[in-house]
């Protein structure tokens, strides 16, 4: 069992030795969490203000009621929440599309274990009766063969489903408050 | 609209100019930028969204905005279906080596060899050969699948079926996000038709104001002789 002296000597290097020393460093170090953003309120991000206020400003003209003025701004801020989660998942779908060597899991593990065959026959001289230039090329060729076209944006779907799914449940409750916030809207503006 | 158009495409082409579209999130009041990937057609996505919004002509920001939700999501169904019609293309190689595999011998495939007339490494001798000659579209190589296929009485829909059968999985998540895409039309559209009622009502309402603003109540009684 450890003693308190032991304890308080651990509390105290600890104190001195971990975590980023910097300001740059902390304040980098606080974004490690940071994934997309999407869970978080577009009211918690002040570069969007402006936007929300004239698309609140362009859908009830200038001289509104005080009343139908924060509707609109409900109304413009979901609507702005629901082009930041598209605009997130178009990014994602994207970066990995530009990825050149984008495959999926099970033909990366494939490859490794072929490639472990390979390097152990080479390893006990058991050389296949082709030539070493051969073997290189097809190897390589092997290796770098990754899916293209309608074969990779396909493979993407259903190998980040995942992410996906999370990006579409961000969606439908965007628009669930932008339909809810254009309701109210809608009715206060016919009373 | 037509100006918004405009200034869309002008904003798109900044943003290709910049050619950091994808790397960093970017905002352009109030629509964000189109959901185009690389290989899409922007002119064709333009022309859609032209074509939706004269035919829809919408009349305020929140009819422009939901014009461009249809828009975005018919063009994501539409890329989704082209999508899985390229995969059956580009797989079919793949499935027809598993579909030759027991309607050819050895021999056969040395002679798929002699098609092309290329003699590589003894890695060239595989049942895939004589489907990768057809995938190149050789014409020999076409006729002796033909041939084989017909002989088997088999025809391309059994390519097909295996190409189905091997990724069943992935071509039902499609599906299944075609599916959700659709309802999300449905549902827009539902809510185009209950905003455009709630105009209605109010410009009735406002009519029905200025109706009775001008109306004077005439004096019906007969004058006393």
């Amino acid at each position: 069992m450890a003693t308190a002296a032991r304890i308080k000597a651990n509390r105290t290097n600890a104190r001195a030795s971990t975590g980023p020393k910097t300001a740059n460093g902390r304040a980098r170090s606080a974004q490690n969490a940071f994934k997309h953003g999407l869970t978080l309120h577009i009211r918690f991000f002040p570069e969007f203000s402006a936007e929300i206020e004239a698309l609140a400003r362009e859908i009830v003209g200038p001289n509104a009621h005080a009343e139908i003025e924060g509707l609109a701004r409900q109304v413009a801020e979901a609507h702005l929440d629901v082009c930041r989660v598209r605009q997130v998942r178009h990014q994602f779908v994207s970066s990995k599309m530009k990825d050149p060597l984008y495959e999926s899991q099970s033909d990366r593990r494939a490859k490794c274990k072929f490639l472990i065959r390979v390097l152990s026959r080479v390893f006990r001289l058991k050389w296949p009766k082709i030539s070493e230039s051969i073997l290189l090329t097809k190897l390589s060729e092997y290796l770098l063969t990754v899916p293209e076209g309608a074969e990779k944006f396909l493979l993407i779907l259903s190998q980040e489903s995942r992410m996906l799914l999370a990006f579409d449940r961000y969606e439908r409750r965007a628009l669930s408050r932008r339909k809810s916030a254009i309701r109210a809207l809608d009715e206060a503006r016919s009373v | 609209m037509i100006a918004r158009i405009q200034r869309i495409r002008s904003v798109r082409r900044t943003e290709n100019s910049s050619n950091s579209a994808a790397t960093q999130v970017k905002r352009s009041v109030p629509f964000g930028p189109p959901p185009l990937l690389e290989g899409d057609d922007v002119a064709a996505y333009d022309e859609l969204l032209a074509r939706v919004s004269e035919g829809v002509q919408p009349n305020d920001i929140l009819e422009e905005i939901w014009v461009r939700d249809i828009v975005d999501l018919v063009w994501e169904t539409l890329r989704l279906r082209r999508m899985k019609a390229a995969f059956f293309s580009a797989n079919a190689h793949e499935s027809l080596t598993v579909i030759l595999r027991p309607l050819i011998d050895d021999d056969e495939q040395v002679d798929g060899e002699e098609i092309e007339g290329q003699k590589e490494s003894e890695e060239a001798i595989g049942n895939n050969y004589l489907a990768k000659n057809w995938a190149r579209r050789i014409p020999a190589a076409v006729k002796k699948v033909n041939t084989l296929l017909t002989q088997a009485n088999l025809t391309m829909e059994a390519v097909n079926a295996c190409t189905l059968s091997n990724n069943i999985d992935m071509l039902e998540r499609v599906d299944l996000i075609i599916a959700g895409l659709e309802n999300r039309r449905n549902f827009i559209l539902r809510e185009i038709d209950r905003h455009r009622e709630s105009l209605a009502r109010r410009l009735r309402q406002n009519l029905e104001q200025i109706e009775d603003a001008d109306y004077k109540v005439v004096n019906t009684k007969r004058p006393k002789d």
